[in-house]
């Protein structure tokens, strides 16, 4: 080699942009070229004839030393990277950064003269691309798989576990470390699944749909996943990523479902079976039918009830099975059911196999176009209620029996009383007429008369008991009534009774009826004598009463108002709280059979009632008793009291009076009472009879007719009268005034009624009145 | 094919083999600070198709493989020939397996060179030295594909070529990783081989003869 040839190798030596340096066989440097004196920063003066452990003592590494060994002894060339050795030799770039270095070791001329040449390559740059370049992967890496709550991993195409992350870690308890390498069949319960979709992804078949595996973790516990994965390459070679997703929670809550479905079905066929029970051992009829009635389904108590078979009965329709009167209703029912109109009990006769039937009592819904019915039998109930009602009816008829004849027993008392008082005053009237004898006559007939009233009285007070007696309300002054009672009073009391009148001086008129209010103080006074068998003070007072306000005194009510109030006490033997109870009670009476009706005060209730008053009693045992009667007050100016007129006060000028009356004895009296005050009578026995007259000329000033007529009535033909004679006075006669209750609407004006018996005197009075006005 | 290494042949290239990758196995030892057993079963002689098939077996399609030249008086290919995702397991072993998987594809390239230079350079100069020859050795060289692409490289040889064909088992890291360790030799090469292989039975069975004599 020339000269100029040797120094432009060293010029080239020293141009290349990689470090070189020259060994000899004693590893000691021969050659350093300028790009290792700017890298390293020493000189090639200074590294001339020393090793390379000598310039870089803490550096270096034994495989360098190895290769270059290799190299002089072998002639073998070698490789040295900055991969496995992060840096060889402390160099650094002209910006004095850390300088990356691969160096290749080649032996160099041949032996004895073996050389070795190092070659630095500056991998800097391309360490530094390829490092940024990882890290942008790495960030976008973990924030992609590292934070992934799914377990990734990556396998390459041998099944071998590259790569996981933090969460397959998590997932299986095992470390990343432990984890890779390890094929899937590690950590899968049985990986044949995995290993066929595997092999489908590096064929290319993308796995369409996630796939369920089993895991089982490092402490043995199973765990469910469901697993993606696809496929992708680098550099030629193929790797599986896999998705690996925790479905624990998700397969726990399907698993519970499913054991609830379980359990729901076990509870659904368990009710059911319940409800089978119910339905074959009910005693009640169950039916399922359609909407037309048409039987679809019923409980075996139909046969134990009715007698019917279940194959009677499916297909049939339950009218059928309904006694024939009854169809109708059901009929009817259910069509109200179909038309949605809320389910009713109905009670059937539900004919049973044998020709009887039953009563059965239905309760039905309509749903979903099916009748669904139970039915109770109820014929022993029904039976048992009408054979209650049997035994009430038995038990109401004898007690009304019972009272009948108190009541009947009672009157025929009194009646046969007053009979013989009548009859026997009228025999004795019969023997002195027939005798001659008339001195006494008069005491006689008074008696006889004043018997025969009383017993009027009594029909009176047993009608106005059963309110059929009209009554008629005037203003009465109730002080002068029980004056002009005191002598009959005092006769009545005897002489062991002292009587006590105290009437109060202002004393307002009360509205009532006088003569039943006259009947009631008798009664009172009566029944006072008899409460004091050994003598005593009956009292007779009378008082004005304000009632402020509507009062209540036991189950009695009493307005708000002025009152009238009539008291008769007595200082006898009183009456026990339970006997008080009852003291107004019909037919309660402490007497024995025979001595009273029973009726008296229940008499005096219903009178007072009548009048819109009111009783009130208080007793006590052994001191006495006192009843207040409460008569509302009259309110306005008070007539004058007409005195009795007497008989021949008044007489008439011929005037035309009809008389109609089917009891011949009645109508005899009636006219001979019209006779004697000076009318002109004329007689009918009937209606019938009476028409030709009243639709005659013949002038007639009055008509008086009974009410119950036979054929044509009192009232018709009072207006067939009237229709001839529209001012035609009319005066209606009634023993029986059912028809005629207190202020009857049929009573038009011109029109009086009078009710028997009657007294004479009364009569003509109210001739008199009628034919005046 | 003409040549065949005689079974003593054979036996003696193996045991120089297991020598050579011992000596690399302690090299890469140094690297990794851990143990490493490099192991070479047996060493046949395959022709350049059956070495093809063999690689084919299993349906590995994809392989790595650092290819490195020797000149001497033997001259040839060494190949070391790992699936492509064992390869990707060695290198995570050799770099300790801590490094995430991409890091790992960016540095397969250049660790993966160096560690089969570190191997190659191991069986190549451990036979040249036992065979007292010298070999000139390349630096390092990557390929990449499906097996007979490393079977088919240019220039093609003159004459005929035969493979040794050798598996090679690592166990680094708890990791069992098989490759395979080829050399293609075309038939001169081989029969220099035989030569220099006799050569050394010679110089070795010397002390050893009578043994031999007895066995």
């Amino acid at each position: 080699m020339t000269a100029p040839e040797q120094k432009r190798d060293d010029a080239v030596f020293d141009a290349v942009d990689i470090g070189l340096i020259l060994l000899d066989a004693d590893r000691r440097v021969v050659r350093w070229n300028v790009w290792m004196e700017a890298a390293s920063g020493i000189s090639s003066a200074a590294a001339g004839g020393r090793r390379l452990d000598e310039l870089f003592p803490d550096h270096g590494s034994p495989r360098l030393t190895t290769a270059i060994s290799h190299a002089l002894e072998l002639g073998a060339s070698g490789l040295v990277t900055h991969s496995l050795h992060s840096s060889i030799f402390p160099l650094r770039t002209h910006a004095g950064r850390k300088l990356l270095h691969n160096i290749s070791i080649r032996p160099l001329g041949s032996r004895p003269n073996l050389g070795c040449l190092l070659q630095i390559v500056d991998v800097t740059v391309v360490a530094g691309r390829e490092r940024i370049l990882r890290e942008r992967q790495n960030a976008r890496y973990d924030a992609v798989v590292g934070g992934a709550p799914d377990a990734i991993l990556t396998l390459d195409s041998a099944g071998v576990i590259q790569l996981v992350n933090p969460a397959a870690a998590r997932e299986f308890g095992y470390a990343s470390d432990e984890l890779i390498g390890q094929s899937m069949d590690f950590l899968l319960e049985d990986a044949d699944e995995w290993n066929k979709a595997f092999k489908g992804i590096l064929d290319g078949v993308p796995i369409s749909r996630p796939i369920e595996l089993t895991a089982r973790r490092r402490n043995g516990a199973p765990s469910y996943l469901e697993a993606s994965a696809s496929r992708w390459a680098s550099e030629g070679r193929t790797f599986v990523t896999a998705i690996l997703r925790d479905v624990n929670e998700r397969r726990m809550a399907v698993d519970a479902l499913r054991l609830l479905n379980q359990t729901l079905e076990r509870r659904v066929a368990q009710s059911t079976a319940d409800r089978n029970r119910m339905w074959t051992l009910s005693t009640d009829v169950m039916m399922v039918a359609g909407l037309d009635g048409t039987i679809s389904s019923v409980n075996p108590a139909w046969t134990h009830l009715l007698g019917w078979q279940e194959p009677e009965l499916l297909g049939a329709n339950v009218l059928e099975f309904v006694v024939a009167e009854e169809r109708a209703l059901l009929r009817s029912e259910l069509e109200a059911l179909s038309r949605g109109t809320a389910p009713k009990r109905i009670e059937l006769n539900m004919r049973t196999r044998k020709g009887a039937s039953r009563r059965i009592e239905w309760s039905a819904v309509a749903a979903d176009n099916l009748l669904q019915a139970v039915g109770r039998d109820v014929t022993a109930e029904r039976e048992a209620e009408d054979a209650l009602r049997k035994a009430e009816e038995t038990l109401r008829h004898s007690q009304k029996m019972e009272a009948i004849g108190q009541l009947t027993g009672g009157i025929a008392h009194d009646f046969n009383n007053l009979l013989t008082a009548i009859i026997g005053s009228m025999e004795v009237l019969k023997r002195r007429i027939h005798a001659g004898r008339y001195e006494d006559v008069q005491r006689f007939m008074d008696g006889a008369i004043a018997s025969a009233n009383r017993a009027a009285g009594l029909t009176h007070r047993l009608l106005a008991f059963a309110r059929r007696q009209p009554l008629d309300p005037k203003a009465v002054d109730v002080n002068q009534l029980i004056r002009g009672m005191d002598e009959l009073l005092g006769r009545t009391l005897g002489e062991k009774i002292r009587l006590v009148i105290d009437l109060a001086p202002e004393l307002g008129a009360a509205l009532t009826d006088a003569s039943q209010l006259e009947n009631a103080i008798l009664n009172l006074a009566i029944n006072a004598r008899d409460a004091m068998p050994y003598g005593g003070t009956l009292t007779i007072a009378t008082t004005n009463e304000v009632v402020k306000a509507k009062e209540r005194f036991g189950q009695e009510e009493i307005d708000a108002g002025d009152y009238t109030v009539i008291c008769v006490g007595d200082t006898g033997v009183g009456m026990s709280p339970a006997t008080l109870a009852k003291v107004f009670e019909p037919f309660f009476t402490t007497k024995p059979i025979g001595q009273g009706t029973g009726l008296g005060l229940a008499m005096i209730y219903g009178f007072a009632k009548q009048s819109r008053g009111h009783v009130r009693v208080d007793s006590i045992e052994g001191q006495g008793t006192t009843f207040r009667l409460y008569l509302p007050r009259f309110q306005g100016s008070v007539e004058a009291m007409s005195s009795v007129p007497a008989r021949d006060a008044a007489t008439g000028s011929g005037e035309a009076v009809l008389v109609v009356e089917d009891d011949s004895a009645v109508r005899l009296i009636i006219s001979d009472v019209l006779r004697e005050l000076g009318y002109a009578s004329i007689e009918a026995g009937d209606g019938q009879t009476a028409l030709p007259v009243l639709t005659s000329n013949t002038p007639i000033d009055l008509l008086i007719t009974d009410v119950g007529l036979p054929g044509l009535n009192g009232r018709q033909l009072a207006e067939i009268a009237r229709q001839h004679r529209p001012k035609l006075k009319i005066l209606f006669v009634t023993g029986y005034a059912e028809h005629a209750t207190g202020q009857t609407p049929f009573l038009a004006p011109g029109m009086e009624m009078v009710t028997k018996p009657f007294t004479i005197d009364a009569l003509a009075l109210k001739i008199r009145e009628m034919l005046r006005k | 094919m003409t040549t065949v290494l005689t079974e003593l042949e054979l036996d003696a290239l193996t045991e120089m083999v297991n020598i050579g990758v011992n000596r690399a196995a302690a090299s890469l030892r140094e690297m990794v600070g851990e143990q490493v057993l490099l192991s070479v079963p047996k060493v046949t002689l395959v022709s350049r198709d059956q070495a093809i098939a063999t690689l084919g077996e299993n349906e590995i399609t994809n392989l790595v493989g650092v290819h490195q030249v020797f000149e001497g008086e033997i001259t040839g290919r060494a190949l070391l020939i790992f699936p492509d995702t064992k390869s990707l397991e060695l290198v995570r072993a050799v770099t300790g397996g801590e490094l995430p998987l991409e890091e790992i594809i960016e540095l397969e390239h250049e660790a993966l060179a160096e560690i089969g230079n570190i191997i190659l350079n191991g069986c190549l100069a451990t036979i040249a030295n036992m065979l007292q020859r010298n070999l000139k050795m390349s630096l390092p060289e990557i390929l990449r594909g499906e097996p007979s692409v490393f079977f088919n490289l240019k220039p093609p040889p003159d004459a005929g070529d035969v493979v040794m064909f050798l598996y090679i088992n690592f166990a680094i890291r708890q990791r069992d990783i098989r490759g395979y360790i080829a050399m293609l030799m075309d038939i001169p090469s081989l029969a220099a081989l035989q030569v220099l292989l006799g050569e050394f039975i010679e110089r070795t069975a010397g002390g050893m003869a009578p043994s031999n004599d007895r066995s």
